[in-house]
């Protein structure tokens, strides 16, 4: 089996933890506002030094409980999102198994000779189910990095207010209300704290487009499934083309744009992005001497058959298009100038590339008969196990 | 003693405040308390680790312990608000007996 089919946390028992912070939220928050009425009353009767000290250290502790109140909808938002989202990916492994079966009985049927009418669907929802794995990981890891910065403050805070007042200094440096406090958060989770990726607010939105799954597959986790064709043309179409992905034609020689550059749909993150591939500007044998001591830095393997592939600057590639794998001998990677972002990039771009090369060496250096939809998925599948592997090794730099 | 109304004198809205401080206290031990069970809910589904999983564990971890941390802070609270109190009629006591001596 597998590793995308292997068995994630159960999505109902993460909404039932949803909504477990939900209710806690709503037995702690109300006391904010007591603790906030009763000090407001009380320094209607109560002056001095001492009544000045508490008055302190309750703003620092409110200012506290309100982060608590933020933490405990963002946790239970999050959670509700990532039910459904492991939900999702349940049923799409369910159908990855169903293809696989239904593979086996029409092989019977056919004794073998139309086993290949379900490799198609079977890879691209192996894509998807990797695809939506990696977002889960991602939403997780951002909200975590997000929520303990924030926490880190508020131990400062407590410490403060425990020395009565030292650490009023910080609060009052801060400007937040609880709520502003919560929406910073927010900013922070769904806007790009982690691997520098942009994740919509909005939960269906993250469940459907952000992943590339789309309604279809949302409409199946919440009960709804249409029929698997339906499903299938729009999985694909979204995970190929809505969120970025452009198959191309192997008819043209060249796989199309690889779209690797998933924080682009932010325009000023694009103009950025545009400035510095400005700067970082080199001649074509520089862009190549770059490629092969990347490959040697991080040991990809540019040989196929026992013969070395040969790397090529293509100024006219868009920037969304990093790499492309013309048909033809000598084998021979294209590579644009939106390979050349980072390490990351780059060593991605030519591991899925070399998958392509090794996919046109079993086919005699020719496209034909071999559709995207087969070809794309183990490259893909490559290009983002490397990528992990990188991530970790590496700290995704 | 309720909070919701102004009392006519120092101690008895100082005895409302350090409630309100105390609940407030309990009310945070008892979320870390429902937080953990929460977490522990989720360690215990399939494969809940890795990455990611493991980073909001960690998370959850540290909640849990600075909403107990918070808790004692606040309880600390309530029993300098009732010292306070207390020094307050003390104080009171004291004038008082100062003026009857003096009249």
């Amino acid at each position: 089996m597998t590793w995308f089919m292997d068995p994630m946390p159960d999505g109902d028992t993460v909404h039932q933890v949803a909504a477990s912070m939900r209710t806690v939220q709503g037995a702690y928050s109300p006391h904010i506002q007591t603790v906030q009425t009763t000090h407001d009353q009380t320094v209607i009767v109560w002056g001095g030094n001492d009544s000045t000290a508490h008055t302190q250290v309750t703003t620092a502790t409110q200012q506290a409980s309100q982060e608590h109140a933020g933490w405990l909808v963002a946790l239970a938002d999050t959670f509700q999102v990532l039910g459904t989202l492991l939900k999702i990916i349940f049923v799409l492994q369910m159908a990855w198994l169903a293809i696989q079966a239904a593979t086996v009985i029409w092989g019977i049927f056919t004794a073998g000779l139309d086993a290949l009418v379900t490799e198609g669907p079977a890879a691209a929802l192996a894509v998807v189910i990797q695809g939506m794995r990696q977002m889960v990981v991602s939403l997780l890891t951002a909200l975590a990095k997000a929520l303990a910065s924030r926490l880190v403050q508020a131990g400062v805070l407590i410490g403060g207010a425990t020395g009565l007042g030292v650490g009023i200094n910080t609060v009052e440096s801060q400007h937040l209300s609880g709520w502003q406090a919560f929406l910073t958060i927010a900013g922070d989770t769904f806007t790009g704290a982690g691997a520098g990726m942009t994740i919509a607010l909005d939960p269906l939105a993250l469940a459907g487009t952000g992943v590339g799954v789309g309604q279809v597959a949302t409409q199946s986790a919440l009960g709804n499934p249409t029929d698997v064709q339906s499903a299938f043309n729009l999985i694909t179409f979204d995970t190929f083309a809505a969120s970025g992905f452009d198959s191309g034609d192997p008819a043209n020689g060249d796989l199309g744009p690889i779209e690797r550059n998933r924080d682009l749909s932010d325009e000023e993150a694009y103009q950025q992005y545009l400035q510095r591939m400005a700067q970082q500007a080199q001649t074509p044998e520089q862009y190549i001497a770059q490629a092969y001591q990347t490959a040697e830095k991080y040991g990809i393997d540019l040989t196929v058959n026992g013969e070395p592939v040969q790397l090529a600057f293509d100024p006219n590639k868009a920037l969304e298009n990093p790499g492309g794998t013309p048909e033809g001998y000598p084998p021979t990677i294209n590579l644009g100038r939106g390979a050349f972002t980072d390490d990351r990039m780059l060593g991605g771009t030519l591991v899925h590339e070399m998958v392509h090369i090794r996919q046109l060496a079993e086919n005699g250096w020719v496209w034909k008969g071999l559709p995207t939809e087969v070809v794309e998925p183990p490259a893909y599948a490559a290009q983002y196990e490397w990528e992990a592997w990188f991530d970790a090794n590496f700290g995704g730099k | 003693m309720s909070s919701g109304e102004i009392k006519l004198t120092v101690p008895e809205q100082l005895d409302a405040m350090s409630q309100a401080h105390r609940a407030h206290g309990e009310a945070a031990h008892a979320a870390a308390e429902q937080v953990n069970s929460g977490h522990q809910a989720l360690q215990g589904t399939t494969n809940w680790s890795g990455p990611g999983f493991d980073d909001i564990s960690g998370f959850l971890n540290q909640f849990v312990s600075h909403l107990h941390a918070f808790g004692n802070l606040k309880q600390t609270l309530a029993t300098s608000v009732t010292q306070a109190k207390e020094n307050s009629v003390n104080a009171n006591t004291t004038n008082a007996q100062n003026l009857t001596t003096q009249g």
